[in-house]
């Protein structure tokens, strides 16, 4: 008897294991979706879950859940009808990763700064 | 019958009327109407969808019935963005277009991505069916030289910089000549509510049906054949 609980034991242990990392990976996930945070060529770029008493407060407005941020500024952005994301500001490249997107916005900034710069160097 | 040509073939008096027409319909708000129309609806079914080119295509007509209104002889001009790829051309001189990058605050920063190439073109004018026509024609060939001309032509509201018509002519250009090589190609829904027959956004009463033939909108286009023959468009 006791060599059948034992091996009841044996067998069960790696279930309950995974079943640990699971809750592990879901919390973790979360917290991710909560607020992912970036450093990219000296800019900081965050993305933050809207808690339920803004999206309440602001119900109507045409907001995401999620909240982009670069250096503190709010990047306003939406969703194509393919589920691709687009920022208003730059909507001509589209991506299904937002902070992919941000870098790319980040990136052309950049260029389009230097070629205004050398244009007009004053 | 009005004759869009490419912005290098305007006589000195055409180019004149064209760019008095854009003051003008910037000075009564309408050019910021439209580009808060295009802002609106960014999101919605004139992106990523069948409607993108028939919904352009009213898009464009409208604004030039509103140029027109300032000067008939007025028709919207084209950029070929294969072709004209440098800050250097005609295009961008401070007698042209160049004059409203200061003069509206536009922000350009020309240069600023890369631009479809003539093979691209090519290669999309060779699909043979809508569906597969359309994707390719609005990402990469329309998307690149938005992001190319930069500032607010790169947004959601890029209809207020005036070389937006340009560029959309040329895709509405690109769009009436693989229909003409094309006749009969069926038009294909890419999703519920993007058919053939269902309203536009904006206008309730205007359907892809209503603009498949461009001749019937009355214009052609310089690459057309003198007499046009008359398509047979389903």
């Amino acid at each position: 008897m006791s060599r059948w609980i034992a091996l009841l034991v044996v067998m069960l242990l790696p279930i309950g294991g995974f079943m640990q990392g699971g809750w592990e990976e879901a919390a973790e996930r979360s917290l991710r979706m909560e607020l992912e945070r970036q450093e990219y060529k000296g800019h900081r770029i965050e993305l933050r879950a809207r808690g339920a008493d803004e999206l309440r407060a602001r119900e109507g407005e045409p907001i995401n859940e999620s909240e982009l941020l670069i250096d503190d500024e709010p990047i306003r952005y939406g969703q194509l009808l393919d589920g691709r994301y687009a920022l208003h500001e730059y909507a001509y490249d589209w991506s299904d990763n937002l902070m992919d997107l941000a870098r790319r916005f980040i990136d052309y900034r950049s260029r389009s700064d230097e070629i205004r710069r050398e244009r007009d160097p004053r | 019958m009005g004759l869009r040509k490419n912005y290098r073939n305007l006589t000195n008096a055409e180019r004149g009327r064209f760019i008095q027409a854009l003051y003008h319909v910037k000075s009564t708000g309408l050019i910021d109407q439209f580009a808060n129309m295009h802002a609106t609806h960014f999101f919605m079914n004139i992106h990523r969808s069948s409607h993108f080119l028939p919904w352009h295509r009213e898009f464009l007509i409208r604004f030039e019935r509103a140029l027109q209104a300032h000067h008939p002889d007025v028709t919207i001009p084209y950029w070929n963005s294969t072709v004209d790829t440098s800050p250097s051309d005609p295009l961008w001189d401070n007698s042209f277009l160049g004059q409203f990058n200061a003069a509206w605050n536009l922000g350009r920063a020309l240069g600023s991505a890369i631009l479809p190439t003539p093979q691209q073109v090519e290669t999309n004018q060779g699909r043979s069916t809508y569906d597969a026509f359309w994707p390719e024609l609005e990402n990469p060939i329309h998307n690149r030289p938005h992001v190319w001309v930069g500032g607010v032509m790169a947004g959601t509201a890029s209809p207020g910089d005036p070389v937006f018509w340009l560029h959309h002519c040329w895709i509405d250009l690109l769009w009436a000549r693989w229909q003409l090589e094309h006749p009969g190609a069926p038009f294909v829904s890419s999703l519920a509510g993007a058919g053939l027959n269902d309203p536009l956004m904006e206008w309730p009463d205007r359907t892809p049906a209503d603009v498949l033939d461009h001749h019937a909108l009355g214009y052609t286009y310089d690459i057309e054949p003198i007499e046009p023959p008359r398509a047979v468009f389903t």
